[in-house]
């Protein structure tokens, strides 16, 4: 059973990136959130592999963690905001569904041409791994380019800390469990501030979109 | 077990449950909105009756509008000969290279749109308008689709491309994104949700029905269980990418004990497959015929992005 998940290896790979890609072209809160949900618990059946596969004790305890924190915690955490906060469901983006989309996969495209002139590729634990955290992480950042509403922003970053989360497990495979504790407890910090944060915005300015924010008013 | 013997199994056998298939669709449908629904055999039933009934055909068609019905189903009977549907590496599965199934695909519904342009009434002009729309935007996400699974196995038939079955997913993983652009164009090229509506005949949203509204008995049957069969080919073949294939007959191995697991394989695959659809077309809605284009470029994105992963991975 156990040695079935390390063969899946590569499929918990690419759901990682597809739910990331994915995100592109979803305005409804709630998906949103499923995605990133879905991204975090293949990056933890991800990390897992990578345990059974090394034989590595170390890494056990932060697949768990991953699995909890990004995978449960979090999404829970944004959704109840979201829904104190009243703010529409739909989110807003400056481009629709199917462009935005397309500069995803271009971004993709970037990326993988990028990846064989990286200094650091050819000692990578894993290839495949390390591309796709760099496209993760690349899509993260897309996704707060490209959409206007602070909630979508914030799931930017989350995809963003997703791809780098990967990128070190690519790298160095093995960190302190003592530095992934304090990882995990920025993330959350930063998604109750970024939470609490949104929720001025919207009581001050009764709207989620930046764009209004960019006005100076009295 | 000789290959010519298989085609004629896979024949039988999925032209005998096509009609099953579109029966159990519904059925599945009908419990999932909390009605009774007919049995899942209705359709050979209806088959039987249309068969039987009168046509009624318009004075003004012409040759065109008599051939559409024989050409339609042709193309429903070919695929089901050529592609591996129950069988990899039958007879006639050479002739399944990707470019001949799309151009096959292509031309059952170019056909059926003449039929729908041929009677000359305004709901089949409409339909037919919608169809081509809707035709030419689903092509290139095809093949964009094929052209992945092509290249990740070194094949040009669709045959070669499901030898591997599900194991192709653990090898190259990034075809999920082709197969999910494969469902996205299944569900197009089949008149279901979200692009169609297959059990409405409101003349603000239907796109198949509209065409093949002037049909009647034996000729509306045919045009019926071709979109049947098409249904069904569509649902086995995207079952045979995702599992492995042990649930296909192979001509070089061949055991009294694997005919039980293909035959229950075959089944269990059209059951759940159905109960997907039902399940689909449950929980979302029809999108609004201007919207197509965006789930369409959705589609062919998609594909894209996994043909470019399956280049560059």
């Amino acid at each position: 059973m156990i040695a079935t998940l390390a063969v899946l290896e590569p499929l918990f790979a690419v759901v990682f990136l597809f739910a990331s890609v994915l995100a592109m072209p979803t305005f409804r809160v709630k998906s949103l959130l499923r995605l990133y949900a879905c991204s975090s618990i293949a990056l933890a059946l991800l990390i897992f592999s990578f345990a059974v596969r090394d034989a590595s004790g170390h890494l056990y305890p932060l697949a768990l963690g991953t699995l909890f924190v990004k995978g449960l915690v979090i999404p829970a955490l944004l959704t109840n905001a979201i829904r104190r906060s009243g703010a529409s469901e739909r989110l807003q983006s400056s481009l629709r569904a199917a462009p935005s989309l397309f500069v995803t996969v271009a971004a993709l495209l970037v990326t993988a041409l990028l990846i064989q002139h990286l200094p650091f590729a050819a000692s990578a634990a894993s290839a495949h791994v390390l591309y796709l955290s760099i496209a993760v992480a690349f899509a993260g950042i897309l996704m707060m380019v490209l959409r206007r509403d602070v909630f979508s922003q914030m799931v930017g970053f989350l995809f963003i800390e997703n791809g780098i989360a990967a990128f070190s497990l690519a790298t160095i495979v093995v960190i302190p469990v003592a530095i992934e504790v304090g990882i995990f407890s920025i993330v959350l910090l930063a998604v109750s501030m970024m939470a609490l944060l949104s929720h001025k915005v919207q009581e001050l300015y009764g709207t989620s979109d930046t764009a209004s924010l960019r006005e100076l008013t009295d | 077990m000789s290959p010519l013997l298989l085609t004629v199994i896979q024949a039988v056998l999925v032209l005998g449950l096509a009609p099953l298939t579109v029966g159990l669709v519904r059925w599945f449908k009908a419990r999932l909105q909390g009605r009774q629904g007919a049995v899942p055999w209705l359709p050979y039933v209806a088959l039987a009756t249309m068969l039987r009934r009168e046509m009624v055909i318009s004075e003004s068609t012409s040759w065109v509008f008599r051939l559409v019905p024989f050409v339609v189903c042709a193309t429903g009977v070919f695929l089901v000969l050529i592609l591996p549907l129950v069988s990899t590496g039958s007879a006639l599965s050479a002739y399944s290279h990707f470019m001949l199934v799309a151009g096959v695909l292509a031309l059952g519904s170019v056909f059926l749109v003449l039929g729908g342009l041929d009677s000359a009434s305004a709901f089949g002009g409409m339909g037919s308008s919608r169809e081509m729309t809707i035709a030419s935007l689903v092509e290139p996400a095809v093949f964009a689709v094929f052209a992945a699974f092509a290249v990740a196995s070194g094949h040009a038939t669709i045959d070669g491309m499901v030898q591997t079955g599900g194991a192709a997913l653990l090898v190259t993983p990034a075809l999920l994104f082709s197969l999910i652009a494969l469902v996205l164009i299944a569900l197009a090229e089949n008149a279901r949700y979200p692009v169609d509506n297959p059990a409405t005949h409101l003349e603000l949203t239907m796109v198949h029905e509209a065409m093949v509204l002037e049909y009647s008995g034996p000729y509306l049957a045919m045009v019926e269980y071709a979109s049947a069969l098409r249904l069904t080919v569509f649902l086995l073949l995207l079952a045979n990418f995702t599992v492995p294939t042990s649930f296909l007959f192979h001509p070089s191995a061949w055991q009294t004990g694997a005919t039980a697991a293909v035959l229950v394989g075959t089944f269990l695959k059209l059951l759940l497959g159905s109960f997907l659809l039902a399940l689909l077309e449950t929980s979302i809605v029809k999108m609004r015929f201007y919207r197509m284009q965006e789930y369409l470029s959705l589609a062919f994105v998609i594909a894209l992005a996994g043909l470019l992963l399956t280049l560059f991975l």
